[in-house]
């Protein structure tokens, strides 16, 4: 049987919006005081109703009646929009802040990793830098020299491991910080968007330790990104936070999707006005409908165009490209790539054009979105380059090893056929 | 060696109890406080030509001022001491509690991003704050007592500083404690009012002159003698000269005076810094 490593009950955090107190201490002194003898608070605003509502007004809850329970060696993801109360949780979970209402237990060693490198001295040297970090985590010096040469050659820097390091760079600070948390004795890790730093390769590594410490060494994580493939690939469970609230808790995929599905795009973009075309409204949804610009590998990206003709065009195509984050265009499509409208739809009249991109297309990561209308050659009526970003979420199709990450803005379906030929 | 399996089950409830002192948890984290102080002393000289003679310097430079101006100029006696020895030891004494002091009025300030990315007890910075204090006093202590030895010999003085020299190590303790009570108290006020952090600053010069630092208590008029004696650290410094040099009375009733105050302030800090460390990344 799983026991249980933290168990989160009824867990609330307030905050308070703007001031804090009056600011200087002969202010509240003044107040405390007069609130003492029953005499009116010089330093209060008139209305003593209204200053009660905007008290209340003035309170937010971070963090609202979280119950949570996590088994001992889960790795749990955790996502949710900017202010959604992630990193309020983790604060009261990591001791840094206490909660205004609810308790935690927790059953083991904790340690959090909210940043790398936290306490590193520059003037210290990377080895001297491992001891002190190792100890503000939590580790003693004695289990610090046990691992010191693992967590040396984990970084990678072992030709710089005695000069102070504020000769290092800052990725390769990045690099000791997370070694040194990767050789934690913890049972409990709480992680926030800490592989969001260094180059793409230790960004690797570091994912593959991290799914080295929850899987061989039956650590419990709980994992706060706003990378979801990270928190796809690493995590099988997951919680989606929203306004404080747990909004949705289950497996990672289906959660994930609840949060790309959620999150709603209100864009106003301003078409230019011309004597042709007038554009409505362009967006992006997926097979069921539902607008966004974050996608899975398998589900379609339909690109919906709604307009009006003002006039009557025979020549007038809508197009739309796509283009990489260096701004490099992949490809090109438009309804009517020869720029000859089918005759019934050259008339005055209000149209919708749907291109549907195919799934299993795109790879894993951003790309964006550019719209044109235009006669060839002749005239353009409409051309905004980045309209949206699209970013593309994890491959369903699970490559032979996590730590393979294909390169290249496409990853299509390919059909591949091979035959074994008998020679005589 | 193995060591023993400790549970690490905790509890965080949203409860503030007045008084919360983990010493248990303090122990655990005691390898982080030797690595503070390690840290503070270490890097204190880096990247200096003269390194830790920066230690002795100072106190140095402030002695020949004083025996300049507070005897040659002011004519105030130093009771049959020699000057030099006179300010040195009330110098050193009087830096080491103003150290503690101001090193620890900011911890809150000063340690907030640290503070407010990783939980250790926070109580180990203003302990660390003693003890990293403590090595720079004792490297100026043993240039006190070289001079002492130096007086002995060629000036043919006669000090008792046997007979009251094992009181020695619990005045300085509270010295440190007290530094750090006050310490603890505005850093927890801190947090909230800025405006104190200028008043401390001036406060503790001004106080060091209510404080027999640079004059003995016999020169102060009976009158105001008891408004001296009002000051917990009067009395100890008083004590630290006497149990270096021998040649100043003091009734012991201001010693225990001072040590019941200083305890009862440590107290305070203590409550204080408690009440303030669990929430203050929200204010500060």
């Amino acid at each position: 049987m799983k026991r249980i490593a933290i168990d989160i009950k009824n867990l609330s955090k307030q905050y308070f919006l703007g001031k804090i107190s009056s600011g200087t201490l002969a202010r509240d002194v003044t107040s405390i005081w007069s609130r003492l003898i029953k005499k009116t608070d010089p330093n209060s605003i008139i209305n003593y109703e209204k200053i009660n509502i905007s008290q209340k007004e003035n309170r937010i809850w971070a963090i609202k009646d979280i119950n949570l329970k996590i088994m001992k060696g889960d790795i749990i993801g955790v996502i949710g929009k900017n202010g959604a109360g992630k990193s309020t949780l983790l604060k009261i979970l990591s001791k840094i802040t206490s909660p205004t209402k609810g308790e935690v237990e927790i059953h083991g060693k904790v340690a959090s990793l909210l940043e790398v490198g936290t306490g590193f001295h520059p003037e210290l040297t990377g080895k001297e830098n491992i001891f002190l970090n190792g100890a503000i985590l939590g580790m003693s010096t004695s289990n610090i020299k046990e691992k010191l040469n693992e967590i040396i050659h984990f970084s990678g820097i072992d030709n710089y491991i005695d000069t102070p390091i504020k000769r290092y760079s800052s990725g390769m600070k990045v690099r000791l910080g997370f070694s040194i948390a990767a050789h934690l004795d913890a049972d409990i890790l709480f992680v926030d968007e800490v592989l969001a730093v260094g180059d793409a390769e230790f960004r690797q590594k570091a994912l593959f330790k991290m799914n080295d410490l929850s899987e061989n060494q039956k650590k419990t994580i709980i994992f706060v990104s706003h990378n979801l493939n990270a928190v796809l690939n690493l995590t099988r469970q997951c919680i989606y936070l929203k306004d404080g609230k747990i909004s949705m808790q289950g497996k990672t995929k289906d959660v994930v999707q609840k949060y790309l599905n959620n999150q709603e795009i209100i864009k106003k973009v301003d078409f230019p006005k011309n004597k042709v075309i007038s554009f409505e409204d362009i967006y992006l949804t997926n097979e069921d409908n539902i607008r966004k610009t974050s996608f899975f590998y398998d589900e379609n990206i339909i690109i919906h165009y709604k307009y009006r003709l003002l006039k009557r065009s025979p020549k007038l195509r809508v197009a739309f490209n796509i283009s990489d984050t260096f701004g490099t265009i992949l490809f090109n499509s438009a309804d009517f790539p020869d720029g000859n409208r089918l005759e019934k739809n050259i008339e005055v009249g209000n149209y919708i054009s749907n291109a549907i991109i195919p799934k299993r297309f795109f790879n894993e990561g951003k790309l964006y979105l550019g719209v044109t209308s235009d006669i060839p050659f002749v005239k353009t009526y409409l051309d905004i380059k980045k309209i949206f970003s699209i970013s593309i979420n994890f491959k369903t199709v699970k490559t032979a090893d996590l730590k393979e990450k294909f390169e290249g803005p496409l990853f299509p379906e390919i059909i591949w056929e091979t035959y074994k030929i008998e020679r005589k | 060696m193995k060591k023993p399996i400790t549970n690490y089950s905790h509890k965080i409830t949203a409860e503030k109890k007045w008084f919360d002192l983990n010493l248990r948890e303090i122990w655990n984290y005691r390898d982080l406080l030797w690595l503070f102080v390690k840290r503070d002393v270490t890097t204190f000289y880096k990247q200096t030509i003269l390194g830790p003679l920066w230690f002795l310097l100072q106190p140095l430079i402030t002695t020949i001022v004083f025996s300049f101006i507070f005897n040659k100029i002011a004519k105030i006696p130093t009771d049959q001491t020699p000057p030099f020895l006179f300010y040195m030891s009330g110098i050193i004494a009087w830096n080491y509690f103003s150290d503690c002091l101001m090193s620890t009025s900011n911890t809150f300030t000063s340690n907030a991003y640290i503070f407010s990315k990783v939980y250790f007890p926070r109580l180990i910075i203003p302990f660390s704050q003693i003890i990293s204090n403590l090595v720079k006093m004792f490297v100026q202590l043993s240039l006190f007592f070289c001079l002492l030895i130096y007086y002995q010999v060629y000036e043919d003085q006669v000090f008792f500083i046997y007979r009251n020299i094992i009181l020695l190590p619990i005045i300085i303790i509270q010295m440190g404690l007290l530094g750090v009570a006050i310490g603890m108290i505005v850093s927890s006020l801190t947090t909230k009012y800025r405006d104190l952090r200028f008043l401390v600053s001036f406060s503790v010069q001004l106080l060091m002159y209510a404080t027999p630092v640079a004059y003995p208590l016999s020169a102060v008029p009976e009158k105001y003698k008891i408004f001296v004696l009002y000051n917990p650290m009067t009395s100890i410094i008083v004590s630290f000269r006497n149990s270096l040099l021998g040649k100043e009375n003091l009734d012991p009733i201001f010693f225990y005076y001072s040590f019941l105050s200083i305890s009862l302030l440590f107290l305070v800090g203590l409550i204080f810094f408690n009440r303030v460390e669990k929430t203050f990344i929200d204010t500060v």
